[in-house]
């Protein structure tokens, strides 16, 4: 099996240097009819124990014929105090994630209506963490493209390594062996359906439904607890998860003041009687001079789950015990701020290539009441279309 | 769950209902009525909330594909 993964990856890795090196030879073949969209963002993620700085390059081709190719990169790159996450005897890090992905979808004409098919695939590596998924999407398109109805099925497949930064490599009781042996699988299936539709010439509404099904290893490889007895025992979940999220959004263009309000909603429930809520509202508002003004308010809301308890609670007849601040009771409120410019006053200029670009500035802060603490996300984008 | 299978079905017998042209739809080609050109930064957003909160999906994910669980 790692054997096939391996095989795999290098396929990835080559088809996506394929499509890259190949895209701008399709677009001299077409005498210019090959549209597409090169996408380069700069994303920070930081709270007290954590930073993320994840650069990333997307590239979509639309080609003459309706097929539609898209690669994408991203670079993940983790500082961490693995303390602060549960583990006992571990020091800060930095280690990286290389996540590469390709998708492709073709749309079929059938008359008043149009059906897109698509495939994606994704391959994630990490020092301890391996992940390979793949998905098929189809969407149909009704009443000159007012509705669409959409489906997806994805599978995915992780292999959870561990690695030891510090110490001699032996892992803690009650697991016993060497750091290096250790060897875990996670799965998923994956399905979603959905419906976008227009209402009125400024009102569209979204609604979808999505189920997983996860299995295997579920825990984290690091988070162990200290019992009162001063034993030692691994973080350990249930191996098996089944998840339901039902969410929607509407999204109303306001003529009069140039502004577009979207407000979402999504409920959650799985396996382990996590239940959340995620209510959401996004401001859009055109200031002219090219620029748009976003303004986001994001709450969230859980319960825990059934097995959770403060860690001072669990003793040594607990089979299921997790320190994972996310199966904690907690809230969070996201605000943010974000600047989109549009670019369009570089047309007639030495820079007129990028006239149809868009830069973007964003800004948000978290206040969550767990033990991650309070988070910022700060990002800049260059959206190229051409 | 009964009354999200009669709102779905409202949903889906209203798709055979609303008629919007495609030349009023002025509007609703604007930029901040498209949240697809998003994408990338809520890709990198649930990621972010998919490894702090329990709750996943409503963008196509369930959990895994990364060690920051």
């Amino acid at each position: 099996m790692r054997r096939a993964l391996v095989r795999v990856e290098r396929f990835v890795w080559f088809a996506l240097l394929l499509g890259l090196c190949a895209s701008p030879a399709w677009a001299d073949r077409a005498s210019g009819t090959t549209t597409g969209l090169l996408e380069l963002r700069g994303d920070y993620y930081w709270e007290t124990s954590t930073r993320v700085l994840a650069p990333s390059a997307r590239l979509r081709l639309d080609l003459p014929d309706g097929l539609s190719l898209d690669g994408e990169y991203l670079l993940d790159s983790v500082t961490s105090a693995s303390v602060a996450a549960g583990a006992l005897t571990d020091s800060g890090f930095t280690e990286r994630r290389n996540d590469a992905s390709l998708g492709a979808a073709y749309e079929f004409d059938l008359g008043e209506a149009a059906l897109a098919l698509s495939l994606h695939g994704t391959f994630s590596k990490e020092p301890d963490y391996r992940s390979l998924s793949g998905s098929f999407g189809a969407a149909l398109s009704l009443n000159d493209r007012a509705s669409v109805l959409r489906l997806s099925l994805g599978y995915l497949h992780d292999d959870v390594g561990q690695v030891f930064r510090t110490g001699t490599g032996a892992r803690p009781d009650p697991m016993g062996g060497v750091a290096g042996s250790f060897s875990e699988n996670l799965e998923a299936f994956t399905s979603s359906a959905g419906l976008d539709q227009v209402l009125t010439p400024t009102l569209t509404a979204s609604v979808s439904y999505d189920f997983g099904r996860v299995s295997g290893f579920l825990a984290s490889p690091y988070r162990r607890l200290l019992l009162a007895d001063g034993t030692r025992r691994a973080e350990n979940h249930p191996d098996l998860r089944l998840r339901h999220t039902v969410s929607g959004r509407l999204a109303w263009y306001v003529r009069a003041t140039h502004s577009a309000i979207h407000v979402a909603y999504r409920a959650y429930v799985d396996s382990w009687r996590i239940a959340a809520i995620t209510p959401e509202v996004r401001l859009y508002q055109e200031l002219g001079g090219h620029r748009t003004l976003r303004l986001r308010y994001r709450y969230y809301a859980q319960n825990r789950a059934s097995f959770y308890k403060p860690a001072d609670q669990y003793t040594a007849d607990d089979t299921l015990i997790s320190v994972d601040p996310k199966m904690s009771a907690f809230h969070s409120h996201l605000l943010g701020l974000k600047m989109m410019l549009d670019l369009s006053f570089l047309e007639h200029s030495v820079l007129e290539s990028f006239a149809a670009a868009t830069v973007d500035m964003n800004f948000e802060y978290i206040w969550n009441t767990n033990r991650y603490g309070d988070g910022v996300i700060a990002s800049v984008g260059l959206r190229l279309p051409f | 769950m009964t009354r999200l299978r009669l709102a779905l079905l409202a949903l889906l017998l209203a798709t055979g209902c609303v008629h919007v042209a495609p030349y009023e739809r002025e509007d609703l080609s604007r930029s901040s009525m498209d949240a697809s050109r998003e994408a990338s930064e809520v890709g990198f957003e649930s990621h972010v909330h998919d490894a702090r909160e329990g709750a996943t999906g409503g963008h196509g994910s369930t959990g895994g594909g990364c060690g920051c669980n």
